[in-house]
């Protein structure tokens, strides 16, 4: 049961992350800087910090399919974040065992797997002719800004998963045994 | 580990191909979505209805604290203003009636300025920022179908941009790009100033009108621009915005307007979505038939 409730809490943050833009948005009208929430991305690092072991590839996976999901819901583009997440998630696939693990080192990975995605992704819109905005002004008012705000949602997910995530995966690994 | 960093390889380079063919399909002018993305969007849409509800209360809880605030004053002059609208309001009824029988003189039914609404919520906005899109709460189900107009109680919000059976996604003004024009016009006693709608200037925080059909008198600024129904799909005289500055185009030949639009795009809530009540005329060949229904009537006459 405990393996479906992480794609489950995954499909919930999805659904909540559009509510929270709009919530933002028609309470502080920001219109030069721009936040993108990717709260199911930060979700699914965390996944791949606690839960993964040397071996299995859950964060990957997670990344590709909800990534997916993210273009089907709000971009209407599918593959985009699919292949951003996907990637991104690759990269700290192989970048993870470098660190000893806690909350600083948990956000410094989050931000560099953000910066990739957000940046893929911006490659691509720009390289299919959505967006014409310069790469600075571009870092400046839409990554940083970006970054930032995920890392707050970050810092509120972590007390809730840190002992939480590593549990259900020794608990699984028990069962399979 | 040669054979795993091949495998790696090897998926990695499926993913990219995989990824262009995705991108190359949703490019594709789609107004409807395919069954397993309504499929995903719908229980998407409908967890956000949830979460939506306890948000809903808390959200009237405090417009409530602050419409009671104003109340006073806005009484004070919703009062002046009623005895003012009872005589408007005797004025509209008798043009009202005698346009029904008028429009019965003339066989016409069905006008360009009528629709019927559908009303619905804002559950999410795309975390996207670059699409500028929003979810509602109806979809197909209730009557919703892509292209129609959104409006707000301002003004034209966006267009339905695709639909699920229980939800949609609406393209915001903001979002509009060179393939989604409206045509617009501005009211004039003499001669309507017509118009095209051609995209949201991001840098100037503004839509570009560009005037066809120019009158004697030029447009000024704080002049309203309504749609004109012309380009098929939206019905007429619903507020897009107001003109902020009259300027000439690159060539010089044509003038452009910077419109300011009329409904706030951030603090948005309940919507309507715009059913226009003549048919939508999707092809040009229809508007071409039309055109030479006209020269046959004026053949006929002149015989």
């Amino acid at each position: 049961m405990k393996r479906l409730l992480i794609p489950l809490a995954i499909l919930v943050v999805l659904a909540l992350q559009g509510v929270a833009v709009e919530l933002a948005t028609s309470f502080t009208s920001m219109q030069h800087i721009h936040i993108v929430a990717h709260w199911v991305f930060v979700f699914v690092v965390c996944i791949s910090i606690f839960y993964d072991r040397e071996h299995s590839y859950y964060g990957i996976i997670y990344g590709v399919i909800f990534g997916l999901l993210v273009d089907i819901v709000y971009t209407d583009m599918l593959g985009t974040y699919m292949l951003g997440y996907g990637l991104a998630m690759f990269i700290l696939q192989g970048v993870k065992h470098a660190f000893y693990i806690n909350i600083y080192t948990t956000m410094l990975m989050t931000a560099l797997g953000l910066i990739i995605a957000d940046v893929f992704v911006h490659g691509i819109y720009s390289l299919v002719g959505i967006v014409h905005v310069p790469f600075w002004s571009y870092v400046w008012t839409r990554l940083l800004p970006t970054v930032l705000a995920n890392i707050i949602f970050l810092i509120l997910l972590y007390p809730i998963i840190y002992k939480r995530l590593p549990r259900w995966r020794l608990e699984y690994e028990e069962k399979n045994r | 580990m040669s054979f795993f960093r091949k495998k790696q390889m090897f998926i990695f380079l499926i993913g990219i191909i995989i990824v262009i063919g995705l991108i190359g399909y949703s490019l594709q002018d789609r107004s409807k979505r395919s069954i397993p993305e309504q499929f995903i969007s719908d229980t998407v849409g409908w967890i956000q209805q949830g979460i939506n509800v306890p948000i809903g209360y808390v959200k009237t809880f405090f417009s409530n604290i602050s419409n009671v605030k104003d109340t006073y004053n806005e009484n004070k002059v919703l009062k002046e203003k009623i005895s003012e609208y009872k005589t408007l309001l005797y004025d509209v009824q008798t043009l009202e009636e005698e346009n029904e029988e008028l429009k019965k003189i003339v066989d016409q039914d069905a006008s360009l300025h009528e629709y019927d609404s559908i009303q619905a919520n804002v559950v999410a906005r795309s975390p996207e920022r670059w699409l500028h899109q929003v979810t509602i709460n109806k979809g197909a189900n209730s009557g919703v179908e892509a292209n129609m107009a959104v409006i707000t109680a301002d003004g034209m919000l966006g267009k339905v941009l695709s639909v699920s059976h229980n939800s949609s996604t609406v393209q915001l003004l903001t979002g509009f790009d060179e393939f989604n024009r409206i045509a617009a016009m501005v009211q004039r006693d003499d001669k309507d100033v017509h118009g095209v709608i051609e995209q949201y200037d991001e840098e100037r925080e503004a839509l570009i009108l560009k005037i066809i059909e120019e009158s004697d008198s030029d447009l000024e600024p704080g002049e309203v621009v309504l749609s004109s129904g012309m380009g098929g799909v939206f019905p007429s005289g619903l507020p897009i915005g107001t003109v902020e500055e009259v300027i000439p185009d690159q060539y010089g030949l044509t003038k452009t307007a910077l419109i300011k639009p009329a409904a706030n795009m951030y603090a948005i809530n309940n919507v309507i979505v715009v059913d226009r009540s003549i048919d939508t005329i999707t092809g040009d060949e229809e508007i071409i038939e039309e055109d030479d229904d006209d020269d046959d009537d004026k053949g006929d006459e002149e015989e």
